[in-house]
């Protein structure tokens, strides 16, 4: 399905041209990507890592710039701390594991050596979602975002796409205080690119329409147009809204959606509870009541499998956000 | 108390409750089924004091393993335990259990499924003058997110007894969530407790306040207050947050049109957020989430804390004014 043949994809989002026709990178290059631009033009960037640096892409960085890399090993909970007192010391440290050992494993050291400080460190959650595929239930990052939302001062990314992981990276350098940065594994459609709007805090309408309001965060992006294009073969126009950023919501945009199309269906490659969808409706219960749909993982572990396999099997893909939209109309 | 449900069999003096803290309630809990049931051992790391863990220590040494500093240890090891049959009881600062342990609730426990009961004390803000880094704000999220998991903040000591009760009879992980202070008692051995199953406390069709943990009381009063001005509100302890007693709150949402929430945690992720997620799906009705607004705590005495975060009866029947 061309994007160009949606008729009502906004032109100054600069997405790729054609759904149809499209490269797949995986979310952690995008990070890799990030971090050697930081490096090359921020002298106070470190990079630090524990155990993984070819999985989350920092091993870029220990290539190119040695002296900028601290590989901890696996003590999480050290590196997290440690980098607290890197950023006292006027670094801006990049703390890089897979998402469930970053927000899980040193959530307490999170909370209480950073959040509670304010202290400017950033974090590289890699791995994140279902399609981390065979490695399993134990290392697929499902509640990460429910965690990092709870936390007070955390700024919590989830960007669409490669490209847009690139940016969020760049930006969390600039973002006064913690930031989780939220990717994957695998590799997923790239819609957006470098002439994409990207505001940490903004939500961006990448498509119009007012039947319904599909709000999406990571490679469910890319679902969720392709579910707006089905619909509009039925004479559905639904709105399509990268939420990229789940903390700070930009309540407004959702308000404004749910205000103009009645209905929202949120969608995110994490559990059903207390993520995106919670998100969005306690910020829409509050503001604008309206029907919704939570989709996600439905309050499960994960299992091993090909990851398009484990997308299909929780229903993360276009076929059931269009199913669920139905249901609201 | 006016509009009270006879079938809640509440306490008879509502205006000056006695005032017992929740982690009474949890030591009363523990040495019932210490006695009523061999399967059970009590495990703790450093707290026995102040969890009322130390009851046990006292009474049934042999039933009893203080860990030490040493959270994440004594998770995987009471997975163990129940592995081996027994029934263990980790009990320490709800904060320590969900934040410092809490890749080890999910993939020791909750992944497998394990046996285990978490006492979680100290939670809220009304811990007080420890501050921020002890008040347990955000283990309502943490623990709810987590698949297998049941979680449970009774309103008050009683009910926090009949918690550990059932605790030990279910099998599968279950966190238990009380506090430092004491709390108005205002349910008595009488009031239905099935976890799971929210209680209506409080006719009323006006506004439903869907409280947990201490907010159930202020929420009563809240009813009072709104009373007074005719507004009739419908008081329901949602005491189980997880699995959430959808039936109940849709039909308060539907015979009321609208919803206050109330916890002594943060305003994401919680009761609150559970509330709107299931709400939002079933019955979108205006609501408005009452919890701490998104930062740390401090320093100060309860009732300072919960007056300055808005925990308060006061503060609930603004809200459900706004509503009106």
């Amino acid at each position: 399905m061309p994007l160009n043949t949606m008729p009502a994809v906004d032109p100054e989002m600069y997405l790729v041209p054609d759904l149809a026709d499209i490269e797949t990178v995986p979310g952690r290059d995008g990070y890799g990507r990030g971090l050697l631009r930081l490096c090359e033009t921020n002298p106070r960037v470190l990079v630090c890592d524990a155990d993984l640096a070819m999985s989350t892409r920092t091993v870029w960085v220990r290539e190119k710039y040695p002296d900028r890399f601290i590989d901890f090993g696996i003590s999480e909970q050290d590196m997290v701390v440690e980098s607290g007192g890197l950023a006292k010391a006027g670094f801006i440290p990049f703390v890089t594991t897979y998402g469930t050992f970053v927000t899980g494993r040193a959530w307490d050291h999170v909370r209480t050596s950073i959040c509670y400080g304010g202290l400017g460190v950033k974090f590289g959650g890699a791995h994140a979602g279902i399609s981390v595929g065979p490695d399993g239930a134990t290392h697929q990052a499902l509640e990460d975002i429910a965690i990092t939302r709870a936390l007070p001062g955390m700024t919590v990314i989830v960007p669409a796409d490669a490209v847009e992981c690139e940016k969020a990276t760049v930006a969390a350098a600039e973002v006064e205080g913690p930031v989780y940065v939220r990717f994957g594994r695998e590799g997923v459609p790239v819609i957006t690119t470098g002439e994409t709007p990207f505001t940490v805090g903004k939500a961006e309408v990448y498509r119009d329409g007012a039947d319904v309001a599909v709000v999406a965060c990571g490679p469910m992006v890319y679902e969720a147009l392709v579910a707006a294009g089905e619909l509009a073969a039925d004479g559905i126009e639904a709105r399509v809204i990268n939420c990229h950023t789940i903390k700070p919501l930009d309540v407004d945009t959702l308000e404004t959606a749910a205000r103009e199309c009645g209905a929202v269906v949120t969608v995110e490659e994490a559990q059903a509870y207390g993520g995106l969808g919670g998100a969005a409706a306690e910020a829409l219960m509050e503001r604008c009541p309206v029907p919704m749909r939570i989709i996600g993982i439905p309050d499960t572990f994960g299992k091993s499998g090909q990851p398009r396999q484990l997308l299909d099997r929780y229903g993360l893909n276009a076929a059931n956000i269009a199913a669920k939209v139905r249901e609201l109309l | 108390m006016p509009g009270v449900c006879k079938e809640a069999k509440l306490v008879k003096d509502t205006e000056s409750p006695e005032k017992v803290p929740g982690r009474d309630g949890y030591g009363h809990g523990l040495l019932k089924v210490c006695e009523n049931d061999r399967r059970v051992v009590v495990c703790e790391a450093d707290l026995a004091d102040s969890t009322r863990s130390g009851w046990v220590r006292d009474k049934y040494p042999d039933r009893f393993f203080d860990f030490g500093i040493s959270e994440q240890d004594m998770v995987a090891q009471a997975g163990g335990m129940a592995r081996a049959g027994l029934v263990p009881f980790v009990s320490t600062f709800g904060i320590f259990i969900t934040g410092r342990a809490w890749d080890q609730l999910r993939t020791s426990i909750c992944y497998g499924e394990l046996n285990v009961k978490f006492g979680a004390s100290h939670c809220g803000i009304s811990v007080g003058p420890d501050g921020a880094t002890h008040q347990t704000l955000e283990d309502v999220p943490l623990t709810r997110v987590l698949p297998n998991m049941t979680v449970v903040v009774p309103c008050d000591a009683v009910e926090v007894e009949k918690a550990v009760v059932w605790a030990a009879g279910h099998v599968g992980p279950v966190y238990i969530r009380f506090g430092r202070a004491a709390e108005a008692v205002i349910t008595t051995e009488e009031t239905p407790f099935e976890v799971g199953r929210t209680e209506v406390f409080r006719d009323g069709d006006d506004v439903s306040l869907v409280a947990c943990g201490s907010m159930v009381y202020e929420s009563f009063l809240a009813a009072e207050e709104l009373s007074a001005e005719g507004v009739e509100a419908r008081v329901i302890n949602c005491h189980t947050i997880k699995p959430l007693d959808v039936d109940t709150l849709e039909t308060a949402a539907r015979e009321c049109g609208a919803i206050v929430t109330a916890e002594e945690g943060q305003v994401y992720g919680g009761l609150g957020g559970a509330v709107a997620e299931v709400l939002s799906q079933r019955c979108p009705v205006p609501m408005r989430i009452v919890g701490v607004p998104d930062v740390f705590g401090e320093s100060g005495a309860p009732g300072e804390l919960l007056a300055k975060y808005g925990l308060t009866a006061g503060n609930i029947a603004a809200k459900a004014r706004e509503l009106l």
